[in-house]
């Protein structure tokens, strides 16, 4: 059978029975979001591509203990968000930032406002303190439902929507302010 | 950076958070009467949908990790799949196994206190018919013979495995990757 084909639960069950195409698969899946989810939360390639290795080497010693009560990437997300919570409480306070864009050509519809304000985006979400950027990247950049961003934070719901709504209103402020 | 209540409200007195949460969630305006006639209201926002729109760009940027991401990650997931198990009874009642990452782990650690290794790097143990090999990285103080410091982290390391693990390592390999001052 197709491994592409075979819907998550099967997956998830045959690697967490040792089966590495199966893993190899959900690699293929999910990789690329938890590679954002870091790269949001630590603003450096280098640093969210060592934590997406750490998460999957994570996920494959863990699946075992997966007993699905929640979605397969809400448990992901939250063994990355943990990752990069360890990572930025190591991290020395100078260090550079700002790997939130990608570096390319704009595009033909890209205007020099256009660029701007994605840049001042970046930049805002980057001074944003560190669990209100975890709840607004999870929300507003991952697309997460409320439920979601519970589980993986940790958080109440009400938790979930006063952090977020504080977050909102902050990143707003400070892409108001000049840097 | 706190803000203060006061910084968050408009000169007309609605919260800016209002106004955020309207556009962040695509709800329509609490008060809409009030909404109509404020040119505070209104101008916060074109603003915050402007702040909004940077953000849902910044969600669209396509970021992609490196191409050989997928099989550094997907090699040490192999190698952890095939990680063994060594016996290490010390002829008490019951049967004690210790896998092979542990060994790699005390092997790396050992190679650490030799004295001219600078860094460790990759390291790895493997069990065939019963015999346990160890391969080990490491970078060099400058101007240390390497010979002699290979034979100091076999020592090391065939010691401390006996010691720690009453495991008998047979081979090390050592791979001396570089030098530094």
């Amino acid at each position: 059978m197709l491994l592409a084909r075979l819907d998550e639960r099967s997956l998830v069950g045959r690697a967490a029975d040792g089966d590495l195409a199966a893993f190899e698969e959900l690699f293929r899946r999910h990789s690329e979001a938890v590679y954002r989810l870091a790269v949001r939360l630590l603003s450096d390639r280098s640093d969210a591509e060592d934590a997406v290795q750490e998460v999957f080497v994570q996920a494959w010693k863990s699946l075992p203990g997966f007993r699905g009560e929640s979605r397969f990437t809400t448990w992901l997300y939250r063994i990355t968000v943990n990752r990069c919570r360890r990572v930025l409480r190591y991290r020395p306070v100078a260090a550079e930032l700002s790997d939130l864009v990608a570096d390319r050509r704009p595009g033909p519809a890209e205007t020099t406002m256009w660029r701007a304000e994605l840049a001042a985006a970046a930049r805002a979400l980057e001074r944003l303190e560190p669990r209100q950027r975890e709840v607004l990247v999870l929300r507003e950049l991952a697309g997460c439902s409320y439920q979601q961003i519970a589980a993986i934070c940790g958080l109440s719901h009400a938790a979930v929507r006063t952090r977020l709504h504080r977050a909102r209103t902050d990143l707003v402020r400070m892409m108001e302010e000049p840097s | 950076m706190p803000a203060s209540p006061e910084s968050n409200r408009l000169p007309c007195g609605t919260p800016l958070g209002d106004i955020v949460a309207e556009v962040a969630e695509g709800r329509p305006p609490a008060d809409p009467d009030h909404r109509a006639g404020c040119e505070h209201c209104q101008a916060a926002r074109l603003r915050v949908e402007r702040a909004w729109a940077g953000l849902r760009r910044l969600a669209d940027e396509p970021i992609t990790p490196s191409p050989d991401l997928r099989e550094r990650v997907l090699d040490w997931v192999r190698e952890l799949a095939s990680a063994g198990w060594v016996s290490a009874d010390g002829g008490d009642p019951g049967r004690t196994v210790v896998s092979t990452t542990v060994i790699a782990g005390l092997a790396a650690r050992a190679a650490a206190t030799v004295h001219d290794v600078a860094a460790v790097g990759a390291r790895r143990a493997r069990v065939d018919d019963g015999q346990v090999s160890v391969q080990v990285e490491v970078v060099a103080r400058f101007g240390a013979p390497l010979e002699a410091l290979a034979g100091r982290v076999r020592t090391a390391i065939t010691a401390d495995a006996l010691a720690i693990a009453q495991v008998e390592v047979t081979t090390v390999d050592v791979d001396v990757v570089d030098v530094r001052d």
